[in-house]
């Protein structure tokens, strides 16, 4: 008896526990991780919505995938938007909030002026750049030819499609690196720029280097990881604007998985080109997590 | 060593005026603080003289060299800061060797690490400053991992590296811990001496600019109130502004008024004779808590309260119906409620006239009772 009694309040805490962490979990499984895994499985087998009973197929998804040019292409397109987007919003990010922060006045009307495009849903200003590159009746093409230089469809041209959508992306993506910087930069004590400029580095270029760069490193490295990410996960635009076109010239990753699952309800490839995308993005956020947790430490 | 001379500077902030009409005059190799509450001016003259902020009027002269207009780099200074300010990516190495490399090396061979003789040359000299700062262990390590004390000294070695004829230090020990700040004083008073570099040395720690300085200027209100040798300010201040800042403990202060005969009278006590023309004018009577010692026929003080501090004590008491604190050395033992006789040290009596401003008085005359 005075056994278990003892023995009582030890086991107690365990069902209490399990009672209340039980709901969040079993969403988490139910929400989560169970599309995850039933994605991962169908890269392995042949099934295809509405179709017969799906065959393990092992690797072949991935051999076809990997084979496959228009694939091939559509990773090629998505690191070609990557690079563009990604350096152009880091620079113009780093430049506004350097330019901020030597603001006297007004510097939160233009921070929130310049962080507006990055809340405002991408899908809805997307209809915006529409009617401003339209080619007839669009304000670019029209003030481009009122000041006699040559026009074009923008989004219907294939060396101009991916160009512009990267351009829309830098749009977007600025104020949210801007506001990184700018968190960055007001840490970085002035009392170092006072000591550079007696140590006879007074020009604004030497002491950004020796000063200001050294301290906004860890952030710039955090940021260009996470504007990565946003550019790999491009989508909307694509979806909005082109279509993935013209030809194949902005078929991004992501489009490309919307297209084989959606509209030629291929699942298995879908899936597979998942699992592919699942591994790039995974690397990304891993890497985020720890540079998050190297800049915290800094 | 060189003189710095700093004639009617005066900056203001929109529409506060920061400094008023500073002059300076700071001997060669000697060690001035410019001591003040916060807010007084004392590091925006730092700055000024500094190059990092412009005054609005005024002369700067360092040696013959007229330093107005000239950039902070070009004015061959140094500058200590609060925080250290080591660039947190070097080592102490290059910490020490920046402001040479920086002088000496294009921008070119600084990048490219082409420095040939004359990087061999600032080698030899970081050796040397960290063989006099006892810092060569720590020449290869970064500032975070050095201690208050090991940033401080290398702090000093940047700034000292460059042999400037000026030395700027802004409140170098704030950051430091107690028992650090105490030692770091000394060896930074040590180290002035040997460089024998000019030194202006900010601070809002009364001690410490008693401790370090060969003399002090007091700035209260973007002034200087007064600038003498640290034992004079507190013997003799030049105002009755001075004398309350200067001292740990408050000051006992009587407002009264000089009699017709020229004679300082303390409700019914006549003290002693007084400057003629200050006859029938209203003063301000001041003594440190050191003035007073129990005497047969002085002052009548009621004993509120006795604090002993060991080697002397404290009264705390009430005379004239204001409150009174004297320092005395331990002896017969008072008690609280009796009333004593202290009597002030006609020396120690500070007398300052209606403007606050200190004015000579006759010495010693016996208190007389009327």
């Amino acid at each position: 008896m005075s056994d278990l009694a003892l023995a009582a309040p030890l086991s107690r805490p365990l069902p209490k526990g399990i009672l209340l962490a039980g709901p969040a979990a079993l969403l988490m499984l139910l929400l989560q991780i169970g599309p995850l895994v039933l994605v991962v499985c169908a890269a392995f087998t042949d099934w295809q919505l509405g179709g017969e009973a799906p065959n393990f197929v092992g690797l072949d998804n991935f051999r076809a995938l990997i084979a496959d040019h228009d694939f091939q292409a559509s990773v090629l397109v998505t690191a070609r938007y990557t690079l563009m987007v990604v350096p152009g919003a880091l620079l113009l990010g780093l430049g506004l909030a350097m330019l901020l922060q030597g603001a006297r006045r007004g510097r939160t009307v233009y921070q929130t002026i310049f962080f507006l495009p990055y809340i405002a849903t991408l899908a809805a200003m997307s209809i915006a750049w529409q009617m401003l590159l339209h080619p007839s009746f669009g304000p670019v093409n029209q003030g481009l030819a009122a000041l006699g230089l040559p026009v074009a469809n923008w989004l219907r041209d294939e060396n101009t499609a991916l160009p512009v959508l990267a351009l829309i992306g830098i749009w977007h993506e600025t104020g949210f690196a801007m506001v990184f910087f700018l968190a960055a930069l007001t840490s970085v004590p002035t009392e170092l720029h006072d000591a550079a400029r007696i140590d006879g580095l007074g020009g604004g270029w030497d002491r950004f280097w020796l000063v200001t760069a050294p301290h906004i490193a860890p952030i710039a490295l955090f940021v260009l990881v996470v504007l990565t990410a946003h550019a790999v996960m491009v989508f909307d635009t694509v979806a909005l604007l082109t279509q993935g076109g013209p030809g194949n010239a902005t078929r991004v990753l992501l489009f490309v998985i919307y297209q084989e699952g959606f509209s030629f309800f291929r699942t298995n490839v879908a899936a597979t080109a998942t699992v592919f995308f699942l591994a790039i993005t995974l690397t990304l956020g891993m890497l985020q997590l720890r540079l998050g947790r190297r800049g915290g430490a800094a | 060593m060189t003189q710095l001379s700093i004639g009617q500077l005066s900056k203001r902030f929109g529409a506060v005026d920061v400094l008023r009409d500073i002059s300076l005059d700071v001997r060669p190799g000697e060690f001035v603080s410019l001591l003040g509450p916060s807010g007084c001016g004392k590091s925006t003259l730092l700055r000024i003289l500094s190059g990092l902020e412009q005054a609005d009027t005024g002369s700067i002269r360092l040696g013959v060299r007229e330093l107005t207009g000239v950039a902070p780099s070009e004015r061959d200074i140094a500058m200590v800061f609060q925080n250290f300010a080591l660039y947190p990516q070097m080592t102490v190495r290059e910490n020490i060797a920046l402001p040479l490399r920086v002088r000496r090396l294009s921008r070119w061979r600084r990048m490219l690490r082409l420095g040939g003789a004359v990087a061999a040359d600032i080698d030899a000299e970081v050796a040397a400053m960290a063989r006099t700062l006892e810092i060569e262990p720590l020449l290869d390590r970064k500032p975070a991992a050095l201690s208050g004390g090991q940033r401080q000294r290398v702090a000093l070695g940047r700034a000292l590296i460059r042999q400037s004829s000026l030395l700027l230090m802004d409140e170098p020990l704030s950051s430091l811990d107690a028992r650090l700040r105490l030692q770091t004083r000394d060896e930074i008073s040590q180290i002035q001496r040997q460089f024998g570099i000019t030194t202006v040395f900010v601070t809002h720690d009364q001690a410490e600019a008693m401790a370090i300085s060969d003399r002090i200027a007091v700035m209260l209100g973007g002034r200087i109130a007064q600038f003498a040798a640290p034992e004079e300010i507190y013997r003799a201040p030049a105002s009755l502004a001075v004398a309350e800042f200067i001292g740990t403990t408050r000051l006992n202060r009587f407002e009264t008024r000089v009699d017709q005969g020229g004679f300082l009278r303390l409700g019914p006590h006549a003290l002693h004779r007084v400057a003629p023309e200050l006859a029938g004018q209203d003063v301000t009577l001041a003594w440190r808590p050191e003035a007073f010692r129990l005497s047969g026929d002085g002052l009548p003080v009621l004993v509120r309260r006795l604090e002993s501090h060991g080697a002397d004590s404290f009264l705390h008491g009430e005379c004239l119906g204001q409150p009174l604190v004297a320092r005395l050395e331990p002896g017969p033992g008072l008690t609280a409620g009796e009333t004593v006789r202290l009597e002030p040290r006609p020396e120690a009596t500070l007398l300052f006239d209606a403007a606050g401003q200190s004015r000579p008085h006759a010495p010693a005359m016996a208190l007389a009772h009327v």
